[in-house]
C-alpha cells in the first residue's frame, strides 16, 4: 500500500524530475497530529459585513493569528470567505479576487473555507436533506450563492501543496456562531479533513455543542464500530479511542482473530457478528449498554466488493453486496431506532463511496448498495432529528487499503492520481471525517453525504 | 506311571527340598562364589556360529546316553550350593526397571522381587547343567514351565544361601523334560524361596511314554493390557539376569541355534507379569507360569491379568500373553496367596 | 485448623441453602455447606477458545503458548480485559514440553492481560480444563479471588519429542560422572538404538493399550454397537454445524491462524457415511470390531478458556452471567485389571454428584457427555441404564437411570469439534453455561445442566451448572 511515487517526488531530485517529465507531484497532506497547530499560518478572513466579522471574532477565540487584510504576511495558513451576506454574483468579485491575490502565499497543507448560504433546491454534491435549503430566495440571491460552488470547486482544484478549498453552508436563519457551523469550520482547517476537498458541509440548523477539549470530541461517548477488524473500520476505532470513545468494535467471526488483536489494543470490546443477522442492530447495542451503559455513535463500515461487469453478474455477487453493504444497515437502524438502544445525541455514520455517486465499471452491486447509502442517510435524517440526533454519510474516494492493494498496479497508479490531491488518501482520512461527523460539533449536520476523496475528478 | 509323576508334581516340591526326596543321596558341591554364564554362553554362541555347537552336542550326548547301556538316562547325582548370596541393591533395581516391577519397601527394608531371587539363583542352577557330566545340550533347552514359592519376604540386602539341582528326567511329546530346582535360605537355614524350573531337551530320547495331558485349547480373555516389546528387550533383560543365552540376544545368534529370530527371556515375560500383580506386602506367594509359543521380537504381546479381589480380600490373580493378531498363547500363569 | 469438625459442625446444606437465600436470589439447589453461610456462588462469564484442528494441519507449528496466549487474548478482547489483573489463572496441557514448566504464567505474559496476573499449570489428563475449573471456583467461593480465568491447550502437532531411556540414563550419568573412566563408561553403555527419538504413545502407562483399544474392550463388554456409534457422532457433526449456522458459537471461538471453525467438522456427517469406514480400534477383541476413525475423535490441536467469577466482580464490570458452577466430582477407576473401563469414571462420577445435589438425571436441560469415542459415551448411558451395574457399582436399588437423549450434547461434542485434550473442559464448560443462559432467558425458568468429563488414567470428572 505504500506509495512509493509519492515517496519518489517527495524527494528532491524525485520532484525536479517529475516536474520536467511533466507528471503530477503529489504533496504530503497536513494532517491531524496531537498539540499541532490547527492552521499552519495566519488567518486571512475575506467578506464583507457583520456575519464576516463575528467569524473574524470566533477564529481569534481559538487563538489564531486572524488578518482581514493581506499585508505583511508571507505565507497564510488559511484563507477564510465569509460570503453569508452575498445578495448578487457581484458581491463575489471582490472575495474572490482577494483569494486569488493570496492564493500563492498559501502555506503548503493551507486551507481555503467558504462559509456561505446554500442556494435552494440546488444540489451542491453533497446529498442533504435539508429543510432550511428549501426556503426560497431571490434569483439574484441564488445565483451569487450558487456561484461560490462553482468558484470553490475550481479553486480546489488550482490549489497545489495539499492545499485544500472546501465550504461551510449555512442555512437560513443559522447563526455564524453555530455549533456545528464553528465545527464543520475547525473541521475543514484543520489536519482532520486533510483529504477533503472541493466538498460542502451543509449546517442545518443550531444543534449540536463544541467540545470542552478538541482533541477529545468523543469524550465520554460510546461508539460501535462494523467491519472494525481491518483497513478503514480497525482506522475508524483508533480514532474513536484516540477521540476519547469507548468503542465495540464488529466484524464476522471469521474475522475474529484480527478484531480481538485491535479491541485489546484499543482495550475495546470485541464483538463477533455478521451485520446481516437478523439481530445484529440489537445485538450491538445490548452488549454496547451492558458494558458501557449507553451507546451514543454506530458507524456502519462493514462493506464487501464482488466485483463484475452486470453482463456476467450473478445473484450471489448481487444479493451478498447489497445485504452487507445497504440491507444491514437499514434493518439495524431500524433497531437502532425501535428500543431505547440509543443515548440522547445518536449519531449514525455511515460508509458510501464516490462510487455511489459517480459509478463505477464493474462495480453495479457495489456502487448500488453505496447509492442506496446516500438515499438512506437523507431518507433517516429526519428519524434521528426527532430524537436529537443525526445520521450522515462520509464517502470515501481512493484510500490507500488492503481493499485497494487489490487492484492491478497500472489502475491503482491511475486512480491515485486522478484526484485534486493526486494521491490515494488514508484510512485515517476516512477515520476523522466519521469523527467529526460523530462528534456533537457536528449535531447540526444531518443527512449529508461527505466525500473524503482529494477532489476526485470523476462523477464531481 | 508318567500321569502319575505329573500329579505328583506340585506336591513333591516342598518334599524334595526339605528331605532327602525320591532320588539317590545326593553330593553337595559347594562353590566359592555365583559362577559367570556369560562366557559360557559366548563359547556356545561362537561354537553354534560355527555349527560347531549341534555336532558337539551330538558327539557328546548319545555317548552319554549310549554309555549308559540304552537305560535310562542319569542326571548328575549332585546338588550346587553357594554361600552368602547377596541380593546387590543396584542389581535388583536395574532388574525391576527393566521388568517394570515397583520397588516395595516392607519393615525389613526394601523388598527383594521374586523374579529377581530367580535371576540371582539362575547361574547356580546353570552350573549343574553345565556340568561335563550332564547329560543335555544347554542352549537347546526350552523353558517350558516355571513355578516360584515366595515363602517369606526377602530383604535387599540380605544374604542367601543358594542350593540348585537337576532331577525328574522324563519324556515330552518333543524330547525329553527336566526339573532345575533352586532354593534360598536365609543365614539360620529357613527357606525363602523355591523355584522349580521346567526345560525341555528337543530330540532327545529317554524312555517311557510322554504324559503331559494336553492343554485345554486357549482362549484369549479380555485383554487389559499391551506390551510393545522392541528388539533390545532380550539383552536388556540378559543383562539383568545374567541370562545371556544367544537365542535371547539377536536375531543372527537366534537363528544360529535354529530359532526363527530373538525371542523374549521366558522369565522376563513371568518376571513382567508379576510386576503387574499387586501382591499385598508381606504375602506368601505361589507363582507359575506356563510358556507356550516364543514371543519373537521385536514384538506385541496382548496381556491380561484378573484379579478375585483387592488388599485384604485378595487370594489369587491369573494372566496370560498372547499374539494379539493369531489368538495363540505366549504364556498364561497365575499368583495365589500361600497358606492362611 | 484448629477446630474439629465435631467441635463446630457444618450446617447441614439445607441450613446453608436458607442462610443465603437472605442475601441473594431464592436458589434451587444446596451449594456447599459454608462456615460462616455467605458462600459466594463463583459463575461463568463467557468463554472463548480458537477452533479445533486436526494434528499436522493448520496448527502444526503453533505452540501450547501460541494457543493458550490466543485463547487468553480472545477472551480479553471479548471482555474488555487488556490490562486486567485477574486473580488467578489456571490452565495446562496433557502433551507438554519440559520447557513449558510454566506455561500458563508464560501465557499470561505473553497476553494482554496484566502481567501481575497469576497463574500456575493444571494437569488432570482430559479432565484437566474440568480441574482448572473447579480448583478455581473454588478460591472464587472461599472469597480468596473475585475473578479467574480456567483453561487448557494441546497441541498433537507439537507433542514434544524425547531421548530414549538408554539415552537419557547415559547422559545423566555422563554428567554425574567425574573421571574420565566414568564417562567413558556412561558412554560405553550407550547403543545405535538410544539416539532414536522417542515420540510420546497415546497409551496408557500402565498397561501400554491404548485408549482406543481400552474403550473397544468396554465397548464390547457393555455390546454398544457400530449403528449406534456412528449415529452418535453423526449427531455430533449435525449439533455442531447446526450452532455454528445459527451463530451459537460467534461469542465463543475466536479464529486463529486463518481457521474459524474446527476443521474435523463435517456438516454432512451421516450415519450412513460413516458406516463405510473400517474399525481401528478392538480388531483383536472376540467380537466384531464396531469403533472407526468416524466415531472416535480425532488428534487435535486447540486451546480454550473459561471467564469466572463471583457475582459482585462480574457486576461491577458490567459482564454477564452465563451460569453459576454448582458443584463437581470426581471420580476414578481401577482399570488397570480390569476391574472396569478405562473411560467410565463418569459413570460413577455423575451419581455420586447428582446423590450430594439430591437431583436426578431428569433433573437437567442439557447434559454434556465428552465423546471420547462415542462407544465411550453410549456404554455411560448402557451403564445407568443397567440394573446390576446400579446395584453392584453404583449401590443403587436398581437402574441409575435414562438419559434423555434429545438433551444430550445439543451443540455438539468431541466427535465433531476435535479433542485437544486439556481443551475439551473449557470447551464444554462455556458451550453448556451458555446453552443454559438461552434456555433460561428463554424460558424464564432456572436452567439446570450436567457435564461428564472421561480422562487417561481412569478418571473422571462431573460437573453441575446452573443459570437463574
Amino acid at each position: 500500500m505504500a506509495d512509493t511515487y509519492l515517496d519518489l517526488v517527495s524527494s528532491a531530485p524525485g520532484a525536479r524530475l517529475a516536474g520536467r517529465l511533466g507528471l503530477p507531484a503529489p504533496a504530503r497532506l497536513r494532517r491531524h497530529r496531537r498539540g499541532a497547530p490547527l492552521v499552519p499560518g495566519p488567518v486571512l478572513v475575506l467578506g464583507r459585513g457583520a456575519e464576516a466579522d463575528r467569524i473574524a471574532t470566533a477564529l481569534l477565540g481559538w487563538d489564531l493569528d486572524v488578518r482581514r487584510h493581506p499585508e505583511d504576511v508571507a505565507r497564510f495558513g488559511a484563507v477564510v470567505l465569509a460570503l453569508t451576506g452575498i445578495e448578487r454574483p457581484a458581491d463575489l468579485t471582490q472575495p474572490a479576487l482577494g483569494l486569488g491575490g493570496v492564493l500563492r502565499s498559501l502555506a503548503s497543507g493551507g486551507r481555503v473555507v467558504t462559509v456561505s448560504r446554500p442556494a435552494p433546491g440546488i444540489g451542491t454534491g453533497a446529498a442533504s436533506a435539508t429543510p432550511a435549503a428549501a426556503v426560497p430566495v431571490p434569483p439574484a440571491v441564488a445565483a451569487a450563492r450558487q456561484a461560490v460552488v462553482g468558484l470553490l470547486r475550481s479553486v480546489a482544484q488550482e490549489l497545489r501543496g495539499g492545499a485544500t478549498a472546501n465550504g461551510v453552508l449555512l442555512g437560513e436563519g443559522v447563526a455564524p456562531e453555530a455549533p456545528s457551523a464553528l465545527g464543520a469550520l475547525r473541521f475543514l482547517l484543520s489536519g482532520r479533513s486533510a483529504f477533503v476537498s472541493g466538498q460542502f458541509v451543509t449546517v442545518d440548523d443550531d444543534a449540536g455543542a463544541l467540545p470542552d477539549d478538541w482533541e477529545a470530541p468523543l469524550r465520554g461517548k460510546v461508539a460501535a464500530v462494523t467491519g472494525a477488524a481491518r483497513g478503514i473500520g480497525a482506522q475508524i476505532a483508533r480514532t474513536l479511542t484516540e477521540a476519547g470513545a469507548r468503542v465495540v468494535v464488529v466484524d464476522v467471526p471469521a474475522a475474529g482473530e484480527p478484531l480481538a488483536a485491535l479491541a485489546n489494543e484499543l482495550r475495546a470490546v470485541a464483538l463477533q457478528l455478521d451485520v446481516t443477522d437478523e439481530h445484529a442492530g440489537r445485538r450491538v447495542f445490548e452488549l454496547a449498554r451492558e458494558r458501557f451503559g449507553r451507546l451514543d455513535v454506530v458507524v456502519h463500515n462493514a462493506g464487501i466488493t464482488r466485483d463484475k461487469l452486470l453482463a456476467n453478474m450473478d445473484e450471489e455477487r448481487w444479493s451478498s453486496v447489497l445485504a452487507v453493504n445497504l440491507e444491514s444497515q437499514l434493518r439495524m437502524n431500524e433497531q437502532l431506532l425501535a428500543g431505547e438502544g440509543l443515548g440522547d445525541a445518536p449519531r449514525i455514520v455511515c460508509l458510501a463511496s464516490t462510487s455511489g455517486v459517480a459509478g463505477n465499471r464493474g462495480q453495479t452491486n457495489y456502487a448500488a448498495s453505496k447509492a442506496g447509502v446516500i438515499g438512506l442517510v437523507a431518507a433517516t435524517a429526519p428519524l434521528l432529528a426527532a430524537r436529537g440526533g443525526t445520521i450522515n454519510a462520509v464517502a470515501p474516494g481512493f484510500i490507500e487499503t488492503e481493499m485497494t492493494a487489490g487492484i492491478p498496479a497500472a489502475r491503482r497508479q491511475v486512480a491515485r492520481r486522478l484526484n485534486s490531491l493526486q494521491q490515494g488518501g488514508l484510512p485515517e482520512d476516512v477515520a476523522q471525517a466519521v469523527i467529526f461527523l460523530a462528534s456533537d460539533a457536528a449535531g447540526g449536520v444531518n443527512g449529508q453525504t461527505l466525500r473524503v476523496c482529494g477532489q476526485n475528478l470523476v462523477g464531481a | 506311571m508318567d500321569g502319575q509323576m505329573d500329579e505328583q508334581t506340585d506336591e513333591q516340591t516342598d518334599e524334595q527340598m526339605d528331605g532327602p526326596g525320591h532320588g539317590a543321596r545326593r553330593d553337595q558341591v559347594v562353590l566359592g562364589e555365583v559362577p559367570s554364564l556369560r562366557g559360557l554362553f559366548a563359547r556356545a554362541a561362537v561354537l553354534a556360529a560355527g555349527g560347531g555347537l549341534a555336532r558337539a552336542a551330538a558327539a557328546r550326548l548319545p555317548g552319554r546316553l549310549r554309555g549308559d547301556g540304552g537305560g535310562r538316562p542319569e542326571l548328575p547325582p549332585v546338588e550346587h550350593v553357594v554361600e552368602g548370596v547377596t541380593v546387590d541393591p543396584s542389581r535388583h533395581e536395574a532388574f525391576c526397571r527393566v521388568v517394570g516391577a515397583p520397588l516395595r519397601e516392607g519393615p525389613g527394608g526394601t523388598e527383594a522381587f521374586s523374579g529377581h531371587l530367580h535371576a540371582l539363583a539362575f547361574p547356580v542352577a546353570m552350573s549343574v547343567l553345565t556340568r561335563p557330566d550332564f547329560p543335555l545340550p544347554l542352549l537347546r533347552m526350552v523353558h517350558l514351565a516355571n513355578e516360584v514359592e515366595h515363602l517369606a519376604p526377602v530383604a535387599v540386602g540380605e544374604d542367601l544361601t543358594v542350593t540348585a539341582r537337576a532331577e525328574r528326567l522324563r519324556p515330552h511329546r518333543a524330547g525329553a523334560q527336566l526339573d532345575v530346582v533352586v532354593r534360598l535360605d536365609r543365614e539360620d537355614g529357613r527357606p525363602v524361596w523355591t523355584g522349580r524350573s521346567t526345560y525341555l531337551a528337543k530330540g532327545v530320547r529317554v524312555p517311557g511314554a510322554p504324559g503331559e495331558p494336553p492343554r485345554p485349547r486357549f482362549v484369549p480373555p479380555a485383554p487389559t493390557g499391551r506390551w510393545s516389546l522392541p528388539a533390545g528387550t532380550g539383552r536388556d533383560y540378559a543383562a539383568v539376569s545374567g541370562d545371556w543365552n544367544p537365542i535371547h540376544l539377536s536375531g543372527p545368534s537366534a537363528r544360529a541355534l535354529g530359532m526363527r529370530g530373538a525371542v523374549a527371556h521366558g522369565m522376563y515375560s513371568a518376571s513382567r507379569a508379576l510386576a503387574q500383580v499387586r501382591v499385598p506386602a508381606g504375602t506368601p506367594f505361589r507363582w507359575t507360569a506356563e510358556f507356550a509359543a516364543p514371543v519373537l521380537l521385536p514384538g506385541v504381546v496382548a496381556f491380561s491379568v484378573a484379579d478375585d479381589g483387592r488388599g485384604a480380600d485378595w487370594t489369587r490373580s491369573d494372566y496370560a500373553g498372547w499374539d494379539p493378531r493369531t489368538g495363540r498363547p505366549h504364556f498364561t500363569g497365575g499368583v495365589a496367596r500361600l497358606g492362611g | 485448623m484448629t477446630e474439629s469438625p465435631q467441635q463446630n459442625p457444618e450446617p447441614t446444606p439445607q441450613q446453608s441453602s436458607e442462610q443465603r437465600a437472605g442475601a441473594t436470589a431464592e436458589r434451587t439447589t444446596p451449594g456447599p455447606a459454608d462456615r460462616t453461610g455467605v458462600a459466594r456462588r463463583a459463575v461463568v462469564v463467557g468463554g472463548n477458545r480458537i477452533p479445533f484442528a486436526r494434528a499436522h494441519g493448520a496448527y502444526a507449528t503453533a505452540g501450547n503458548q501460541d494457543m493458550l496466549t490466543a485463547v487468553l487474548d480472545g477472551l480479553a478482547a471479548r471482555f474488555g480485559l487488556a490490562g486486567e489483573r485477574i486473580g488467578e489463572v489456571a490452565a495446562g496441557a496433557v502433551l507438554k514440553h519440559p520447557k513449558n514448566f510454566n506455561l500458563t504464567r508464560e501465557s499470561v505474559l505473553g497476553s494482554v492481560l496484566d502481567p501481575r496476573t497469576p497463574a500456575f499449570d493444571v494437569q488432570q489428563a482430559c479432565a484437566t480444563g474440568m480441574e482448572a475449573v473447579s480448583t478455581l471456583v473454588n478460591k472464587i467461593r472461599l472469597g480468596q479471588i473475585d475473578s479467574a480465568i480456567a483453561g487448557g491447550v494441546d497441541s498433537a502437532s507439537d507433542a514434544p519429542i524425547v531421548v530414549s531411556e538408554g539415552l537419557r540414563r547415559s547422559l545423566l550419568e555422563l554428567n554425574r560422572a567425574k573421571t574420565t573412566q566414568q564417562k567413558l563408561r556412561a558412554l560405553a553403555r550407550l547403543r545405535p538404538a538410544d539416539l532414536k527419538p522417542v515420540s510420546p504413545g497415546t497409551g496408557e502407562p500402565r498397561t501400554g493399550l491404548s485408549m482406543g483399544e481400552h474403550q473397544a474392550i468396554t465397548t464390547a463388554r457393555w455390546g454398544i454397537g457400530r449403528e449406534a456409534q456412528d449415529e452418535l457422532a453423526a449427531a455430533s457433526h449435525r449439533n455442531l454445524a447446526a450452532a455454528y449456522e445459527r451463530g451459537f458459537y460467534d461469542d465463543l471461538v475466536t479464529p486463529f491462524r486463518g481457521v474459524s471453525r474446527d476443521n474435523n467438522l463435517r456438516p454432512d456427517s451421516t450415519r450412513e457415511k460413516l458406516a463405510g469406514l473400517k474399525p481401528v480400534f478392538g480388531k483383536s477383541l472376540g467380537a466384531e470390531p464396531t469403533m472407526t476413525a468416524g466415531n472416535s475423535t480425532a488428534l487435535t490441536d486447540g486451546a480454550s478458556a473459561v471467564l469466572l467469577a463471583s457475582e459482585d466482580w462480574a457486576a461491577e464490570h458490567r459482564l454477564p452471567v452465563l451460569a453459576e458452577v454448582v458443584d463437581v466430582e470426581a471420580a476414578a477407576v481401577d482399570f488397570v485389571h480390569g476391574d472396569e473401563g478405562l473411560l467410565m469414571a463418569g459413570a460413577y462420577a455423575v451419581p455420586r454428584l447428582l446423590s450430594r445435589q439430591g437431583l436426578a438425571l431428569a433433573d437437567f436441560d442439557f447434559v454434556e457427555i465428552h465423546e471420547a469415542f462415542a462407544a465411550t459415551v453410549l456404554a455411560t448411558l448402557a451403564a445407568w441404564e443397567d440394573e446390576q451395574f446400579g446395584r453392584e457399582r453404583l449401590g443403587l436399588d436398581g437402574a441409575f437411570g435414562t438419559l434423555d437423549r434429545s438433551r444430550l450434547n445439543v451443540a455438539g461434542s468431541s466427535l465433531a469439534a476435535g479433542h485437544p485434550f486439556a481443551a475439551t473442559g473449557g470447551r464444554i464448560v462455556a458451550t453448556l453455561a451458555k446453552l443454559l443462559r438461552e434456555r433460561a432467558d428463554e424460558t424464564g425458568r432456572p436452567a439446570r445442566g450436567l457435564i461428564s468429563v472421561c480422562a487417561a488414567g481412569g478418571l473422571g470428572v462431573a460437573a453441575v451448572l446452573e443459570a437463574r
